[in-house]
């Protein structure tokens, strides 16, 4: 598996006129796609890009894992370019950017050059410092133990591994796809739930592994796929569907294989 | 009593939590979290009172998109920045995982009591959230419409 998000430095933009319209538009495309926005938004952003830049007939389609697009230019030029989209995940700052800039973009026509750049900003720009995202890791996990019934001392065992978790996610291995990664996470957490009641940590296994899980569980994914699939956009709907179900499935087995490993039987 | 206050706080925390995952800008943090404890407040009230999580999720998630709607208009910014972090408190997390655990290990009543609630609950956010989209369009449609005959 490759990774594309170096694409824009390999060249300058030299092709035709349709060539970069389309390449510009894409890269706003793609950006908002990787940063968690919906298919609907991104295709009409891209379309709406074009048409600033001069492109008198546009077709998009989007998926959650692809982008396709040809711009035909009023001359008769045209270009057709496609983006695979490897891994997206919610960065709704990084959104907020993109979304910003599409809509300058046809509010005040901005130079191609321009635009490049200020996606170069974007891609650096880190709302919070990873000590932060550990803390909202734990932070989530302990609130939604107790949430769903477990005392204090829950919430403190399920906070405490929500930090050994955004460690772990953090970890790249690049031989080892998501599901996979999914499923070692959740084993890992599994095991440490068993090990902190064992030692008398925390005191309600299920309440802890149902913190734990919150900060795995696609369950915001479940729910925008269902809203793709009521407003049209069927196949990213039914892909993100599956997508969800297995990943579920894989944390299960790792949560699974965890409490078969310490003796806490199914 | 206090297990809808523990839950209400919980709620909002971690609501929070989630919204700096998201990396939601420091500005609109406040709004999410806020946002993620009045959503919840509305699934609990529907709860107490009819006890089905179709409805509750449909109220809930109704509430949460034109909250998140209204806001994104007061500070110019994208919906789902509020919508994202607003759902989690009642997107059904558990009820997904109990469903494919007792899938795997072959418990059929459970299975089946989960995949209900679940595949409600999605279905009443899915269902609430378009209503609620729905509801604004012909809003907008109705100010726009206004606004031209003032013109004339």
């Amino acid at each position: 598996m490759t990774n594309t998000t170096a694409l824009p430095e390999l060249t300058p933009y030299t092709g035709t006129l349709a060539d970069n319209i389309l390449r510009i538009a894409l890269d706003v495309g793609e950006g908002m796609l990787t940063c968690g926005a919906e298919v609907h938004r991104v295709e009409v952003a891209i379309e709406k890009i074009c048409r600033t830049y001069g492109a008198a007939h546009i077709d998009v389609f989007t998926i959650h894992s692809l982008i396709l697009a040809a711009a035909y230019m009023p001359d008769g030029s045209h270009s057709t370019q496609s983006r695979r989209i490897y891994e997206t995940s919610n960065n709704l700052s990084r959104l907020e950017l993109y979304n910003s800039l599409s809509r300058r973009i046809c509010e005040e026509t901005l130079s191609i050059a321009r635009v490049d750049e200020e996606i170069r900003e974007i891609k650096k720009e880190r709302a919070y410092p990873f000590y932060l995202i550990v803390l909202a890791h734990a932070l989530a996990a302990g609130s939604f133990a107790v949430f769903f019934g477990g005392s204090l001392r829950d919430g403190i065992t399920a906070a405490l591994i929500g930090v050994v978790m955004a460690f772990l996610d953090r970890v790249k291995i690049d031989q080892i796809n998501k599901m996979v990664k999914t499923m070692l996470i959740s084993f890992a957490a599994g095991l440490l739930s068993c090990l902190a009641v064992h030692i008398g940590l925390g005191e309600n296994l299920d309440m802890i592994i149902i913190g734990t899980i919150m900060l795995l569980i696609p369950g915001l994914s479940l729910g925008n796929a269902m809203r793709d699939l009521l407003s049209g956009d069927t196949l990213t709907g039914t892909l993100k569907t599956v997508q969800a179900i297995i990943t579920a499935i894989m944390m299960a087995l790792g949560y699974a294989l965890a409490l078969l490993v310490a003796g806490g039987g199914l | 009593m206090t297990d809808i206050i523990v839950r209400l706080i919980t709620a909002l925390l971690g609501t929070l939590g989630f919204a700096i995952m998201f990396r939601v800008s420091r500005s609109r943090l406040p709004w999410a979290a806020l946002g993620g404890l009045l959503t919840y407040a509305v699934y609990e009230l529907f709860w107490q009172l009819l006890g089905d999580p179709l409805i509750s999720a449909f109220a809930s998630s109704l509430f949460m998109a034109l909250y998140s709607e209204a806001l994104a208009r007061i500070l110019h910014a994208p919906t789902i920045i509020f919508l994202f972090p607003c759902a989690i408190p009642i997107v059904p997390g558990g009820g997904l995982y109990y469903t494919v655990y007792n899938l795997l290990f072959w418990n059929e009543a459970e299975f089946v009591r989960n995949a209900k609630s679940t595949a409600s609950i999605v279905l009443g956010m899915a269902v609430g959230v378009s209503v609620a989209s729905i509801i604004i369009g012909g809003v907008l449609q109705a100010a726009g419409a206004l606004r031209k005959m003032r013109e004339k």
